[in-house]
């Protein structure tokens, strides 16, 4: 499951940063916060944050600052709310999400935000319950 | 969550958030100007080269026929790239102001929006930065229309903020064409999403109408970074006036398509 997931951080990380404005990285890393639950999520925000800031020509430091928080909040948080379920993990994308958009200063935030919590409950639910095929 | 794994974890929280607030002022103080350039040529054409991966994947049972088919398609593609490119720099280079010693042509090699094709992207990443004298706050243009104001310069690419982006907002004024041509009226142009603007600040006394074309004011330094002035932003699609207002706006619709451009010029300032 972590090659798969690095995988798609890969990936939506070049997608971001040439023909989409949705913030798939935020998405991603509050899914990959979730199932795994390990303190190296940690350098991958950061590590994530540094090259979306580079290839995007933003302020290098401002994505990992912001994704490092997410996942500070999200595995402080995990002794005292269920955050392995649907709900959590959609409105936990969304608020990320929406807020990280308001940094970017993009447009259609609250449609744009929908959308990645929609995807991160996909990718969450595919990448917990996986389907067998031929099983 | 035992004392130690909690003190952990905060440890390792602090460590990375302090790391990250010590690139970001290294960023400010602009550190990282090379890493930008390093990382941009390095990953920027991964895409295309995914996308090559995945179509040579099928070539081990092509007949000979078939290969040089697709060889003859690509020479095709290669050539009609080459003439549009051809034909957009002439077309430019026709364009008597600006004028064209004072452009550089740049290739549009990222375009983010929200839909694809649909909305217009927030800003342009163009294959040109330090390296070919671009600077922070020159002028982008195609013919003698604006696209927006460099943003972000590495030392090989820049990040062109459009002049649709509601962080821009610039000085213009109104160009009538219907009847004869006359004096314009001044006002702040300001981003909205999309392909329109919006035309702010003018007074109600003056005249503006429907099919009115909006031009640079001209707000350039002495360095000659800035917009040149009398450059087209675009064309008024609706007035809206209210008399108990101070001032009247209008929509302005610009003639360049965002999300189809694939080449534009940099007003190159004096360095």
């Amino acid at each position: 499951m972590k090659n798969k997931l690095l995988l798609l951080l890969v990936l939506s990380l070049i997608l971001e940063t040439s023909i989409t404005t949705l913030p798939l990285i935020v998405g991603l890393i509050v899914v990959i916060t979730v199932l795994l639950r390990k303190s190296w999520v940690f350098l991958l925000a950061f590590a994530t944050g540094f090259i979306f800031d580079i290839l995007s020509l933003g302020t290098v430091g401002t994505s990992s600052i912001f994704l490092v928080c997410v996942v500070f909040l999200i595995l402080l948080y995990r002794n005292k709310f269920e955050i392995e379920t649907v709900p959590f993990v959609f409105i936990a994308s969304f608020l990320s999400s929406f807020v990280f958009l308001l940094f970017l200063k993009t447009g259609f935030v609250f449609i744009q935000a929908l959308i990645v919590g929609a995807i991160s409950l996909l990718l969450f639910q595919f990448l917990k319950n996986p389907i067998r095929i031929g099983r | 969550m035992s004392n130690m794994a909690k003190r952990n974890f905060f440890f390792v929280f602090l460590s990375f958030i302090l790391l990250s607030f010590l690139i970001f002022f290294l960023g400010k103080a602009n550190i990282f100007g090379g890493a930008f350039g390093f990382f941009g040529k390095i990953l920027s054409p991964l895409s295309s080269v995914t996308y090559q991966i995945s179509a040579g994947k099928k070539s081990g049972n092509e007949s000979k026929l078939e290969l040089e088919n697709r060889d003859l398609v690509k020479k095709l593609v290669d050539d009609k790239k080459l003439r549009d490119e051809n034909a957009a720099l002439s077309d430019q280079f026709l364009v008597t102001y600006p004028k064209s010693q004072d452009l550089l042509p740049a290739k549009v090699v990222g375009a983010p929006s929200f839909v694809i094709g649909v909305v217009s992207p927030d800003y342009l990443v163009i294959d040109k930065g330090t390296g070919d004298r671009i600077k922070v706050g020159d002028a982008v243009v195609l013919r003698d229309n604006l696209v927006g104001k460099v943003a972000k310069v590495s030392s090989s690419f820049s990040k062109v903020t459009l002049v649709s982006n509601s962080a821009l907002s610039f000085s213009a004024t109104t160009i009538s064409i219907k009847g004869s041509l006359s004096e314009g009226a001044l006002g702040v142009i300001k981003g909205s999403s999309g392909q329109d603007m919006i035309l702010d600040n003018v007074l109600l006394s003056e005249n503006i109408q429907i099919g009115d074309y909006v031009v640079t004011k001209g707000d350039m330094d002495v360095s000659g970074v800035g917009y040149p002035p009398s450059l087209v932003v675009g064309k008024i699609s609706s007035v809206e006036k209210k008399p108990s207002s101070l001032f009247q706006k209008a929509k302005v619709k610009s003639l360049v398509n965002f999300s189809r451009l694939n080449m534009v010029f940099v007003v190159l300032g004096q360095n």
